[in-house]
C-alpha cells in the first residue's frame, strides 16, 4: 500500500520530456559535439537517480538538487533563453524530501506556463524557513488547470505520510508558488 | 517551395531546418513561430505558402487552434515528441504526422506527398477554370483508416470504387480495399468526370482500370478490373453510349 503510494511521483517523468530530449540530442550531435556529450550524460544522470530513487521513501535534499541540476541544464539546452531557472536553495544535512517533488514541481511550472520569446518563463528555488519554496512567474496556457491540481495533490498525499506541516500554494497575479516542508532525517 | 515552422524549441527549429535543407534544398522557410498567438497574426494576412510545419505542442497552447481559427490551404505537415494527435492532424489539412526525434527518410517522404498534392491541385485548378467555373474543385485524395492509424489514398492510386453489402469500398493500383464514408451517388459528385465514370449501380471506375474491355451478352461491356474477381463490372445498357465516349474523349 505505502509501495504503491510512492510509485506515484517516481512515474512523473513524462514521455514528452524523453523524446524531446532526444529530438535536441539529434540537433547537438551536428551542432556542437561537445555539447551533445555533456547532454547524453546529465540524461544518464537524470535517469539513474530516478531509477535509484524508486525504492527510496526519502532521499536528502542534497541528493535531489544534483539531480535537479542535471534536470535543469536539459531543460536549459532545450529552452535556451526563454526558461531561466535560479537555484538559491542550500540544503542543510539532516533535511529530506520526497524523491523528484522538486522535478516535478518544476516540470508543472514548464507544462503548464507559456515559454516564448516574447514571454519568457522564469522559475526560482529557494529557502523559505524550513520550506522549499519552487516559485514561478505566472503565464498560464488555456486548459492547463485541471492536470495542474492532480500532480500538486499527489504531492499532498505523500507529504502527509511524513509530516504534519502542509503544503502551501501562494497565487498571485503574477506568480505562482509552491512550498514544501522539509522534513528532518530523525522524523524518518 | 515557401513553408513556415511552427515550433517552440530552437533546436527543434534547427534540427528541422538541418533536415530540411538536405531532402528538399529548394524549400524556402519563410518564418519560424513559438506561439499559437504570432502565427494566427502571420497566417491572417494570408501569406503565399505551399507548406507548413507544425510542432503539436507551442508555447501558448496547442496549434490545432491556429488551423481551427485561420483557413489555411496549403498542406500541413504534424510533428510531435508523443502524442496520439493523429486524427484531428488530419481534420485540420494534415497530411503527415512525424514523431521526434523526426528522420529524414520519413521527412522526405512527407515533403513529396505535399509536393503531390500542390501540383495535384494547381493542375485541377487550370482544368476548372478552363472547363467549368462553376464546378468545384475534384477531390484528390481520400483519408482512410487502417487499424488505428490514417492513410491518404490520391486518387491516382485508385482503380475502382465498389458498393458491397451497403458499403462503399475504394480499390487500389496495389490491389487493397478500404471502406469510405461516401456512397456511390456521392462520389460521382466530388470525383474528377474525366478520370471516374460510374458504370452501373455498384461500381465507378478509373479510366486506369479499364485496359481490359470485353464485349459482354446484350450489347453489354465487362471490364477487368486488376485484382477485383467479380464478372458483375460491367457497363450498364443505357450507359454503354456514355460510357465510350468519355473513353474516347
Amino acid at each position: 500500500m505505502l509501495a504503491y503510494k510512492y510509485e506515484s511521483l517516481q512515474n512523473q517523468i513524462n514521455p514528452h520530456f524523453l523524446f524531446n530530449s532526444f529530438n535536441v540530442l539529434s540537433d547537438l550531435v551536428y551542432e556542437d559535439q561537445k555539447k551533445a556529450v555533456g547532454f547524453i550524460t546529465q540524461l544518464s544522470q537524470l535517469f539513474r537517480y530516478v531509477l535509484d530513487s524508486r525504492d527510496k521513501e526519502l532521499v536528502p535534499v542534497r541528493e535531489e538538487l544534483e539531480f535537479i541540476r542535471a534536470y535543469i541544464y536539459l531543460l536549459k539546452t532545450r529552452f535556451e533563453d526563454k526558461l531561466s531557472i535560479q537555484l538559491e536553495f542550500v540544503a542543510l544535512d539532516e533535511e529530506m524530501l520526497v524523491p523528484m517533488t522538486l522535478q516535478l514541481l518544476i516540470e508543472n511550472c514548464v507544462k503548464h506556463n507559456e515559454i516564448s520569446a516574447s514571454k519568457p518563463l522564469r522559475i526560482r528555488i529557494l529557502r523559505e524557513k524550513d520550506y522549499i519554496k519552487v516559485e514561478n512567474t505566472l503565464q498560464p496556457k488555456p486548459l492547463g488547470e485541471e492536470s495542474r491540481k492532480t500532480g500538486l495533490s499527489n504531492i499532498t498525499q505523500q507529504y502527509k505520510y511524513f509530516t504534519d506541516k502542509g503544503i502551501f500554494i501562494t497565487e498571485t497575479d503574477r506568480s505562482f508558488a509552491v512550498a514544501v516542508p522539509l522534513i528532518k532525517s530523525e522524523q524518518k | 517551395m515557401k513553408g513556415i515552422i511552427l515550433e517552440d524549441e530552437n533546436r527543434a527549429v534547427n534540427h528541422l531546418k538541418r533536415l530540411i535543407h538536405r531532402v528538399a534544398p529548394e524549400m524556402e522557410v519563410l518564418q519560424v513561430f513559438d506561439t499559437v498567438r504570432d502565427a494566427i497574426t502571420y497566417l491572417e494576412r494570408e501569406p503565399a505558402l505551399d507548406l507548413i510545419f507544425s510542432d503539436v505542442q507551442l508555447a501558448d497552447g496547442i496549434s490545432f487552434e491556429i488551423f481551427s481559427k485561420v483557413r489555411v490551404d496549403c498542406p500541413i505537415i504534424f510533428t510531435t515528441a508523443y502524442d496520439t494527435y493523429a486524427i484531428e492532424a488530419f481534420n485540420a489539412n494534415g497530411i503527415d504526422y512525424l514523431l521526434k526525434p523526426i528522420e529524414e527518410e520519413r521527412l522526405r517522404k512527407a515533403i513529396v506527398k505535399a509536393r503531390q498534392l500542390t501540383t495535384q491541385i494547381d493542375l485541377e485548378g487550370l482544368l476548372n477554370m478552363k472547363m467549368d467555373a462553376a464546378r468545384k474543385p475534384a477531390k484528390s485524395r481520400f483519408m482512410v483508416k487502417v487499424g488505428e492509424k490514417i492513410r491518404t489514398i490520391l486518387v491516382e492510386e485508385i482503380l475502382a470504387f465498389y458498393s458491397f453489402e451497403k458499403t462503399t469500398y475504394l480499390h487500389t493500383k496495389a490491389h487493397r480495399n478500404y471502406i469510405i464514408d461516401y456512397s456511390l451517388d456521392e462520389l460521382e459528385g466530388l470525383l474528377d468526370q474525366d478520370r471516374f465514370f460510374k458504370i452501373n449501380r455498384k461500381y465507378i471506375v478509373s479510366i486506369d482500370a479499364c485496359a481490359q474491355i470485353i464485349a459482354w451478352s446484350n450489347n453489354r461491356l465487362k471490364i477487368d478490373v486488376e485484382g477485383i474477381d467479380d464478372d458483375k463490372i460491367v457497363v450498364a445498357r443505357e450507359r454503354v453510349r456514355d460510357f465510350k465516349a468519355w473513353l474516347d474523349s
